[in-house]
């Protein structure tokens, strides 16, 4: 075996780990508003809703996320697992500080206005997120795909 | 193979290259598998631009290896089959990968 070859595998090997990252189908217009949607329903749900409703709600939203899961799994064809390329990681840091951040900015607000506001802050603030996240996320993939061409 | 091509010196990291994933698209699809929690065919195929049957050739040969498993779900059109790496592939391609990256750098 000569050494253009043991690069060509090299390089194969690479685009083969990275694919499960950046080869993926478009994400559909819907995902960042029923995203918000999730959010603002699991907030109301734990300002407003206690004993057995509470309970069955927060199953109910639970199901739709695991459901949303299986789907999304076999719409994309594969999950990806590891750690992620450098060049999607701080888009992905970024999105998880701030919707930490946002659970907090949503903690205060349930205590101090109506629970509407929080929910309409959860819905605006985790659609605008995602839908950022989305776009970050495809930019990252494509300097993946660039870097590795 | 071209005589301009700089051949690799005997070296000890080619002993550490294992048969089975010196074949690219073999090489390729253990290492989609090992970055995913599973693939399923049609990923796969899309990777490797391959045929079907030239796809379930090659993993047919790394299930024979050990190296993956494979899950078939329904039937007919909406038939789903979905493969993952076992933990004796996923061992055996990050030896295969070290050792490349010991040899080409």
């Amino acid at each position: 075996m000569e050494s253009d070859d043991l690069r060509q595998l090299q390089r194969t090997a690479e685009r083969g780990e990275a694919a499960p990252w950046v080869d993926f189908p478009p994400t559909p217009a819907w995902y960042p508003p029923a995203t918000g949607l999730w959010v603002a329903a699991m907030t109301a749900t734990l300002a407003e809703l206690g004993g057995p409703l509470g309970a069955v709600a927060l199953v109910v939203l639970l199901a739709a996320e695991a459901g949303f899961l299986v789907w999304y799994r076999r719409y994309r064809g594969t999950m990806p697992s590891g750690a992620m390329p450098a060049e999607m990681r701080r888009a992905a840091i970024v999105l998880g500080a701030s919707m930490v951040a946002l659970a907090g900015v949503l903690v205060v607000l349930c205590q101090l206005l109506a629970t509407w506001v929080p929910v309409v802050v959860a819905l605006v603030a985790t659609t605008s997120l995602i839908a950022w996240y989305e776009r970050a996320y495809a930019a990252g993939a494509a300097g993946v795909r660039a870097r590795l061409a | 193979m071209s005589a301009d091509r700089e051949a690799v010196a005997p070296h000890a990291g080619l002993d550490a290259l294992d048969p089975v994933l010196t074949s690219p698209k073999r090489l390729a699809a253990v290492a989609v598998l090992s970055r995913a929690t599973s693939a399923d065919f049609a990923f796969l195929r899309q990777h490797l631009q391959v045929s079907d049957s030239d796809l379930s050739k090659q993993m047919s040969a790394l299930q024979a290896a050990g190296y993956v498993e494979v899950a078939k779900a329904g039937r007919g059109r909406g038939a789903a089959t979905t493969y993952t790496i076992t933990a004796q592939g996923r061992a055996t391609y990050e030896r295969h990968r070290a050792a490349l990256r010991a040899i080409v750098g």
